[in-house]
């Protein structure tokens, strides 16, 4: 009988046969896929992601630099819009031009907020009820001969207004963060001082 | 052990398959070995030779030269036995296996070969309780002969972790084999 190490030794004399060597042989090679060409270095596929990371990038920022001055120009077109809407304080507009909307369709919902806050603006900056009244286009109709230092009065104070309002919509488009409240109590106090000085102006003429 | 050629190795990087079959029919027995002593199953040991092979050509390319060929190929039929020993666990030893382990051992004819299905209850008996690791370890450097140096290569663990692993592996053996009723010198 063997001693331990001696089945060990002897273990490690001998190695077991493949059965049929040739057959084995055989099935891996048929099991073998052909090499495709050969591929791109590790160190160069990197590279190349590099390479590519960095032009998805700079496409993504041509993008919204492109988007930018996208917005830009629909801002500049809303501003028209806004200015289009204004006007509708002046006797001479008429009652159409007072009700339309077009620009809540084009602009985004930030820009149809700004909108929205402007007319509130415009709401709170109209001259007092008694102009307003004489300024309806019906009224106008009624009497069309009514005194025209009014009329004259309210188109200054409506001009005034309008450039106002243009350089208030001017700000708007430039920068978000323009003081919306400080500009309408501007605007708000420089109507009413214009307002004063023509009633004043037309109280001196009568007398 | 077999060196290859750097003949033959250009050719198999440039995907030449007649240069490759003589890598085949040079290496499969050596891997075979191995395979066979760690899953003691003959069929699931010619799967793992042939997945070996199968890795070894489509990363060819990618083989650093520096390293020794046969070393990278133990490398990846033991990781592919490790593999395979999580999913399908070494069969227990049956009591035909003693009878084959005594015959080997009795020591008349000491000429003859050990044919496969007398390996497979061989390692099946002397294994039985190791750690895959320990397995390992000790199937290359018991079973195949191979350095402290090529076991740490092909496995991946430091000289302390070897030795350890190796010690460990011969004592459990040891003891099975006195339990069984062989000396000790």
């Amino acid at each position: 009988m063997m001693k331990i190490d001696e089945i060990l030794s002897r273990l490690q004399e001998q190695q077991p046969n493949v059965s049929n060597p040739d057959e084995l042989t055989n099935r891996i090679m048929d099991s073998l896929p052909d090499l495709t060409p050969e591929q791109p270095k590790p160190a160069r596929r990197i590279r190349l992601y590099i390479v590519s990371a960095i032009a998805a990038a700079a496409s993504v920022l041509l993008l919204i630099s492109l988007g930018i001055v996208s917005s830009n120009q629909n801002d500049e077109g809303n501003n028209l819009v806004a200015q289009t809407d204004t006007t509708m304080v002046s006797p001479q507009t008429g009652a159409k031009e007072v009700d339309t909307h077009p620009q809540e369709k084009k602009g985004s919902k930030e820009m149809a907020d700004t909108v929205k806050r402007v007319k509130e603006i415009l709401q709170m900056s109209k001259p007092p009820k008694h102009y307003m009244a004489k300024a309806e286009p019906t009224e106008i109709a009624q009497e069309p001969d009514s005194i025209d230092e009014t009329e004259l009065a309210e188109r200054v104070v409506a001009e005034e207004m309008r450039q106002k309002e243009m350089e208030m919509m001017a700000a708007m488009n430039g920068s978000l963060q323009t003081d919306f409240q400080e500009m309408t109590k501007e605007i708000r106090q420089r109507g009413e001082r214009m307002t004063r000085q023509v009633e004043m102006a037309i109280n001196n003429d009568e007398y | 052990m077999i060196q290859i050629e750097d003949e033959i190795l250009t050719r198999c990087q440039g995907g030449d398959k007649a240069a490759f079959r003589w890598v085949v029919q040079t290496y499969q027995r050596m891997l075979f070995s191995l395979a066979l002593k760690m899953l003691a199953d003959e069929e699931e040991a010619k799967d793992v030779v042939q997945e070996t092979f199968i890795r070894a050509w489509l990363a060819i390319r990618n083989y650093n030269s520096q390293r020794s060929f046969v070393s990278w190929l133990y490398t990846i039929a033991s990781r592919l036995c490790l593999n395979r020993m999580k999913t399908v666990k070494v069969s227990a030893m049956l009591p035909e296996d003693l009878t084959m382990l005594r015959r080997f051992a009795s020591g008349d004819d000491t000429q003859r070969k050990i044919e496969n299905r007398e390996w497979v209850a061989i390692v099946r008996t002397l294994a039985e309780g190791l750690s895959d690791k320990q397995r390992l370890v000790f199937t290359l450097c018991q079973l195949e002969g191979l350095s402290s140096e090529e076991a740490e290569q092909i496995t991946g663990l430091d000289a302390r972790q070897i030795k350890s692993n190796l010690y460990v592996a011969r004592q459990t053996i040891r003891k099975r084999l006195k339990d069984l009723g062989y000396d000790e010198d």
